[in-house]
């Protein structure tokens, strides 16, 4: 014969104190499988930018042609002019476009044995 | 607090606290003869005590004088009291001890034999009477708790707190395991903010698109300008001039002949134009 409030109390405890563990294990592991996929999703994003980032050559590109070069707010403006290019300039300097660099607008002109070059490039 | 003797034929109507003592008509008392250290030794010997069906009394042992009584009360002890009421339940033996003998109300009387009370029919010269004994005396420690227990096996009871320890420690270990693995995945954050980006979805994706869509659009001017340069002269022949506009791109070029067929497999031609006399072909496409 146990004291009737004595044991429920106890049984009472035991069984609220397991509840309440299992309800923040519950809690847990919800939170680890959301902060889990949620790392996940943002490396593959992060790994992806910079993938992008890296095959981006506008830097170098505009770096190469500084002195050529007027930085403007949302992208970088250069001109050009070749003198020794011939009638292959084109082709000349379509290879120098073989860059990835995101050409905005580009205006390729030839006079007689001159060559001018505009163009400008998103930041 | 009022105090009653309960006899099997108390009829009052209680309606107030009470300290209920229970005539010897409702328990069985016995001296324990054997040495006994303590009361809980008492209390363990009292079972085996009475001839009696363990699972039909309470059992417990009580100490008067220097002796100490085996008590067995049934558990299915009716009394005609509302439980609210019910103070506590005690026996006349360990409250009305100092009494010898005492005249009760119904035409009986409690005696002591032996030094403890029996009831018998008919009242005592020598007696005193009940009310009397019921003002004045000091209540002992010795409560009976019959209507608060549990006819629950103490062993079964231990099994059951063993498993809910049991899971509650598992739980402990688990949430700490976890926890644990928690503060790793949080710290990976803390790496992923050395690459100066936004740590947000929306912003994250934002800016994925951004980098998406100037990529694509790199990939396709690469393609367009592939496709200019393939475009077949002969010697003598050029690009004059060539512009890119948005979508839009404007070609003139310095032949003899057209090149609508070459470019209107790839791009839509908007306008397209042919000077003879100058050798200037000048044409017009939408490059979307």
């Amino acid at each position: 014969m146990l004291n009737k409030k004595y044991i429920i109390s106890v049984f009472v405890l035991f069984v609220l104190m397991d509840t309440v563990m299992f309800w923040h294990y519950f809690n847990l592991k919800k939170e680890i499988i959301d902060n889990f996929s949620r790392y996940q999703d943002f490396k593959t994003k992060i790994e992806k930018i910079l993938f992008y980032k890296n095959q981006l050559d506008t830097e170098k590109f505009v770096n190469k042609y500084k002195n050529l070069c007027t930085v403007e707010n949302k992208s970088y403006k250069i001109i050009i002019r070749c003198e020794k290019l011939k009638k292959d300039s084109f082709k000349k300097f379509n290879n120098l476009l073989n860059k990835n660099i995101n050409i905005t607008y580009l205006k390729v002109k030839k006079h007689n044995n001159t060559v001018s070059i505009k163009m400008e490039i998103a930041k | 607090m009022k105090n009653i003797l309960y006899t099997r034929d108390f009829k009052e109507n209680i309606k107030e606290d009470v300290n209920v003592i229970l005539s010897p008509q409702y328990y069985w008392i016995k001296k324990i003869d054997i040495p006994v250290k303590n009361r809980r030794e008492a209390k363990k010997i009292a079972k085996n005590i009475f001839d009696l069906k363990q699972d039909e009394y309470y059992f417990d042992a009580v100490k008067i004088g220097n002796d100490y009584y085996a008590v067995a009360i049934r558990k299915d002890l009716n009394i005609n009291i509302d439980k609210k009421y019910i103070k506590s339940v005690r026996i006349a033996q360990t409250e009305l001890d100092e009494f010898e003998c005492i005249n009760l109300p119904n035409g009986f009387s409690l005696k002591k034999v032996e030094g403890m009370f029996f009831c018998f029919p008919g009242h005592s010269d020598n007696g005193v009477c009940l009310y009397n004994v019921l003002e004045k005396i000091s209540l002992s420690d010795y409560t009976f708790n019959i209507f608060n227990t549990l006819n629950i096996d103490v062993k079964n009871f231990i099994k059951i707190m063993t498993v809910l320890i049991f899971i509650f420690i598992s739980l402990i270990i688990r949430n700490v395991t976890y926890f644990t693995e928690n503060q790793k995945i949080l710290k990976k954050f803390e790496y992923l903010k050395s690459y100066g980006l936004p740590l947000n979805n929306y912003q994250l994706n934002a800016v994925l698109k951004d980098y998406e869509t100037k990529y694509n659009k790199i990939i396709n001017t690469k393609k367009v300008l592939s496709y200019i340069n393939r475009i077949p002269l002969r010697p003598g022949e050029y690009i004059k001039e060539f512009v890119l506009d948005k979508n839009k791109i404007t070609l003139t070029i310095h032949t003899n002949k057209k090149r609508d067929d070459f470019l209107s497999h790839k791009f839509k031609i908007i306008k397209s134009s042919f000077d003879k006399s100058h050798h200037i072909y000048k044409v017009v496409l939408d490059v979307k």
